[in-house]
C-alpha cells in the first residue's frame, strides 16, 4: 500500500482534532477527502506531511513511517497544503528552481515541462506577488509533481480556479493517475468537482472518518432533489408535500414521478414556472443524512 | 545541504528589505566619509591660548584709561599686553610655531610693554627684540636651546640640594622635581633631534601627548596600594605613551582619520552597529517570515530532516558575517580611495602590546581582520540571539527587538557591574564578548576575567541558544496561517 493512516489521534492541548481517522491508497488511486470547515481535512494532510506530531497511532508511506523515517517516507510524496504559499518576492520559476535543487534528481528541463504541464509558460517570470489564487495553484501543483511523485497530496486545489482551471486540473488529475500511476488524496468541501474521477470517498466529520466507500456505491444512495418554482407556494405545498426552501419547494422524487406532480399542481390552479433538478453534491447528500459539522 | 544553503542565499538576496539595508550601509559609509573630507577639523588638541578681549573693546577700554593714573596703571598696562600680543600673533599662521609659542613668553611682552611705556628698561626691550627677531627667522630651535639651559640649570639646584638633605620628604619631593626636569629635558631632546617645532601638527601633538602621559604616570608612581581602577588608568597611560613616542620615532601619522588609512582603520567600529543591525534583521527573519507567510511547509515536506534546513539557515546566517565584513571594507576602500586617493595606505597601524609594553604594526588589511575578531563573539551571539528568538517565537518583532535592545543596553550592564564591582555580572555574557578588553596582556575589566574563560563563556551561550532552537524547531507543529 502507497499510504496508510492507521488509527490515527491528534489532540492540541484538551481538544481533540482528529479520532481514530484510518485510511489508505494504492497506487493509481485517487481519494476524495471530503468534509465541511474545520472538520480536521487539513490537520490529517499536516501530519501525513510530518508537520504536526502525531498524538497516537501512525501513519506509513511506502512502509516507512513518517515520523520515525521522514526522509525515507517524504521522498515520493508531492504535496500542496493549506494555500499554495510561495516567496511572493520572487518569480514562480525562481520558486520553482528553489523546490527543484531540493531534491536530487529534479533539474532545469524537468522545471520547463512542469510549466508546461500546468500551462503557466506565458506568466513564470512573473514575480508570485503578481499571480492571482488560481495561478499559484498551477503553481502549487507544479512544484508538487516536480520530482515524479508516487503521492500527490492536493489541499482543496480547486480554490480560485476558474471552471475552465478546475476542468483542466481534473485532466492532468486523471492523467497523472492513469500513466504515472499516481496515488493522490484530494481534500474538497465539494465533490462534485471531483466525482469524475475519484473511485475513493472518504468522509470526515468533527474529526472522524464517518464514510469510507467507493464513489459507485455512494451515488447509488443519493435520492434526486428537484426544486420547483410556482405561485402560492404554502398551497402547493400542501398538495406535494416538499420542503420550502426559501422561494421554492425541495422534493426528494424520481425523475418519472415529476409529470405526475405537475399535473396535481395545474389542476389546483397554481402556476408552475420552473423544475430543475438541484446541482447537490455527493457530500451535501451524504451531510444532509448525518448531520452538519459542529465547530467547536 | 550546498543546495540548501544556496537557496537561502538566493530567498535572502532577493528580498527587498535585506537589499535597502545594504543600500543604507553603503549610505553610512559614504555620508561618514564626506563628513571626514567636508567637515572634520583635525586641529582637536590645539594647545593655543584663546583671547578674551577683541581688538575693539581694548581699544575702547583703552580710551576710557588714563597712562598717568595709578590705580588704573596694571589695568592699563594688561590692556596693552594684550594688544602686543594680539598684534604680534596676528602676524602668524594659528598652526605656526610662532604662534603656539608667543603665549608661553608672556612675560615677555609684559616687560617691554612696561618699559616702553613707563621705565624705558633696556634689557627688557632686548630681550623682546631678540624674541621677535628669532620669531622672524623661523628659529624655534633657540628657545628649546633657551629652555635646556634653563632646565640644566634647575637640575644642577636640585642635585645640589639633594645632596645636602637626609629628611626623607624632602628628598621625595627633590626627587620628583628632579624626575620631571629630566623629562622636560628628554622632550627638549627629541625636539631638537627629531625636528619637531611647535607647530600645530601630528608630531607636536605626539609629543605632546607623550609628555603628558609621562607627567600623569609620574604623579602615579608613589602610590602604593592601587586600584584596580588606577591599574588600568596606568595601563591606557602606558599605552599612550608608548604609542606616541612610536609615533614622534618614526614619523607616522597614525592618528588621522581623514584619510582612506583613517578611514579604514576605524572602518569596524563605526560600521559595527549597522553590520549588526543587518544581522539582526536576517537572523530574526530567516525563520519567522517563513512560519508566518507559511513558506517554511514548502521546505518542511521536501526530503530533509528539520535539523538540516535549520542548520542550512543558520549556516547562511554565519556566512552573512564575513560576506558583510568584506562587503563594509571593499565599499569603504572604494568611496576612500574616491575622496581622499589611496597615498595613505602604506602607513602601517599601530597596536600597543600590554604585556610586552611595546608597539607593533600591522597593515590596514591585518587591523580590520584583527578588529573583526576581536567583534566576533559580539556579532555571532547577536545574531544568534535573533535567530534564536525568531525560530523559538516565531515573531520577527521580538527577534528584532531584543537583541537591539542588548546592543543598547549592554554598555549600562557593564558599566554597572564595574562601577558596583558585580561579581556575579562577570559571568555574564555582554562583559565577554568584546575581546579587546582581555587582548595583548590588557587588564581585565573585573579580576578572575581572562580570554580563555571570554571565548569559553561566548561559546556556552551560543551552544545553548543553538540546543533551544533546534529542539524547539524539530518539535514545533506547523500551526494554520
Amino acid at each position: 500500500m502507497l499510504l496508510e493512516c492507521k488509527n490515527v489521534y491528534k489532540t492540541f492541548g484538551k481538544k481533540e482534532i482528529l479520532h481514530d481517522v484510518t485510511f489508505g491508497i494504492d497506487e493509481g488511486d485517487v481519494l476524495a477527502f471530503i468534509g465541511p470547515n474545520g472538520s480536521g481535512k487539513t490537520t490529517t494532510i499536516k501530519l501525513m506531511l510530518g508537520l504536526q506530531s502525531i498524538t497516537k497511532g501512525s501513519i506509513f508511506i511506502e512502509g516507512n513511517n513518517v515520523e520515525s523515517d521522514f526522509v525515507e517516507a517524504i521522498k515520493n510524496v508531492g504535496a500542496i497544503v493549506e494555500n499554495p504559499d510561495f516567496y511572493m518576492y520572487m518569480s514562480g520559476y525562481d520558486n520553482l528552481l528553489l523546490c527543484a535543487r531540493m531534491y536530487p534528481n529534479v533539474d532545469e528541463s524537468r522545471v520547463k515541462e512542469v510549466v508546461k504541464m500546468v500551462k503557466l509558460e506565458n506568466r513564470i517570470h512573473d514575480k508570485v506577488s503578481k499571480y492571482s489564487l488560481g495561478m499559484r495553484q498551477r503553481l502549487g501543483i507544479a512544484q508538487a509533481i516536480l520530482h515524479h511523485p508516487k503521492l500527490l497530496i492536493l489541499d482543496e486545489p480547486t480554490n480560485g480556479l476558474d471552471p475552465e482551471g478546475i476542468k483542466e486540473l481534473r485532466e492532468l488529475i486523471a492523467s497523472l493517475a492513469k500513466k504515472e500511476k499516481m496515488g493522490i488524496f484530494i481534500s474538497s468541501h465539494a465533490l462534485l468537482e471531483l466525482e469524475t474521477f475519484c473511485n475513493k470517498v472518504c468522509i470526515i466529520k468533527n474529526g472522524a472518518i464517518i464514510e469510507t466507500t467507493s464513489v459507485k456505491k455512494l451515488k447509488n444512495d443519493i435520492v434526486n432533489v428537484y426544486s420547483i418554482s410556482c405561485s402560492d407556494l404554502e398551497k402547493a405545498n400542501q398538495i406535494i408535500e416538499g420542503t420550502i426552501i426559501d422561494d421554492h419547494i425541495a422534493l426528494e422524487i424520481d425523475r418519472e414521478e415529476i409529470p405526475k406532480v405537475i399535473k396535481k399542481l395545474v389542476k389546483a390552479n397554481i402556476d408552475v414556472f420552473e423544475v430543475k433538478l438541484q446541482d447537490i453534491s455527493l457530500e451535501d447528500a451524504f451531510l444532509n443524512k448525518v448531520g452538519g459539522n459542529i465547530i467547536d | 545541504m550546498i543546495n540548501l544553503i544556496k537557496n537561502e542565499f538566493i530567498k535572502l538576496r532577493k528580498r527587498k528589505n535585506f537589499r535597502i539595508l545594504l543600500l543604507i550601509l553603503t549610505g553610512v559609509i559614504l555620508l561618514n566619509t564626506v563628513i571626514y573630507k567636508y567637515a572634520y577639523n583635525d586641529n582637536d588638541i590645539h594647545s593655543s591660548y584663546y583671547y578674551y578681549y577683541d581688538e575693539n573693546y581694548i581699544e575702547s577700554e583703552l580710551s576710557s584709561l588714563k597712562k598717568e593714573n595709578e590705580q588704573t596703571r596694571t589695568y592699563y598696562l594688561s590692556l596693552k599686553t594684550e594688544q602686543k600680543l594680539l598684534e604680534i600673533s596676528n602676524r602668524y599662521n594659528s598652526n605656526s610655531w610662532q604662534f603656539e609659542l608667543i603665549h608661553s613668553y608672556y612675560y615677555i611682552f609684559e616687560n617691554y610693554v612696561e618699559a616702553v611705556e613707563f621705565s624705558g628698561n633696556k634689557e627688557a626691550i632686548t630681550a623682546y627684540n631678540e624674541m621677535i627677531a628669532k620669531f622672524d627667522a623661523d628659529d624655534w630651535k633657540y628657545f628649546v636651546n633657551k629652555d635646556k639651559e634653563k632646565i640644566e640649570s634647575e637640575l644642577e639646584e636640585i642635585i645640589l640640594s639633594l645632596s645636602n638633605t637626609i629628611d626623607k620628604k624632602e628628598i621625595a619631593a627633590y626627587e620628583s622635581q628632579k624626575a620631571n626636569l629630566l623629562l622636560a629635558r628628554e622632550i627638549a631632546n627629541l625636539r631638537l633631534d627629531k625636528n619637531i617645532s611647535f607647530e600645530n601638527n601630528y608630531l607636536n601633538r605626539a609629543l605632546i601627548n607623550y609628555e603628558n602621559a609621562r607627567i600623569q604616570l609620574l604623579s602615579l608612581e608613589n602610590t602604593d596600594e592601587m586600584t584596580r581602577e588606577q591599574e588600568q588608568t596606568i595601563q591606557n597611560l602606558e599605552e599612550e605613551m608608548t604609542i606616541n613616542k612610536y609615533i614622534v620615532e618614526n614619523g607616522i601619522d597614525h592618528f588621522k582619520e581623514d584619510n582612506l588609512r583613517g578611514m579604514l582603520s576605524s572602518c569596524m567600529s563605526s560600521n559595527l552597529f549597522i553590520i549588526l543591525v543587518i544581522l539582526v534583521v536576517a537572523g530574526s527573519t530567516i525563520i519567522s517570515d517563513e512560519m508566518q507567510k507559511g513558506t517554511i511547509k514548502l521546505l518542511l515536506i521536501k526530503p530533509h530532516t528539520r535539523n538540516k534546513i535549520l542548520a542550512s539557515k543558520f549556516l547562511v546566517l554565519m556566512l552573512l558575517i564575513p560576506t558583510l565584513i568584506i562587503f563594509t571594507f571593499v565599499v569603504q576602500f572604494i568611496i576612500g580611495a574616491i575622496f581622499f586617493g589611496v597615498s595613505s595606505i602604506g602607513d602601517p597601524i599601530l597596536i600597543y602590546h600590554f604585556a610586552n609594553e611595546a608597539v607593533f604594526t600591522l597593515n590596514i588589511v591585518a587591523k580590520y581582520l584583527l578588529d573583526f575578531v576581536l567583534v566576533l563573539p559580539q556579532i555571532i551571539l547577536l545574531a544568534t540571539l535573533a535567530f534564536a528568538l525568531g525560530t523559538i517565537f516565531t515573531t520577527n518583532i521580538l527577534g528584532i527587538t531584543v537583541p537591539l535592545l542588548g546592543l543598547f543596553g549592554y554598555e549600562l550592564i557593564n558599566l554597572v557591574a564595574t562601577t558596583f564591582n558585580v561579581h556575579i555580572l562577570k559571568y555574564f555574557v555582554t562583559m565577554n564578548w568584546d575581546l579587546s578588553l582581555f587582548t595583548f596582556g590588557k587588564l581585565a575589566p573585573m579580576t578572575g576575567m581572562n580570554l580563555i574563560l571570554a571565548i569559553i563563556l561566548c561559546f556556552i551561550y551560543l551552544i545553548i541558544m543553538l540546543v533551544v532552537s533546534f529542539v524547539v524547531f524539530k518539535k514545533r507543529n506547523i500551526k494554520n496561517v
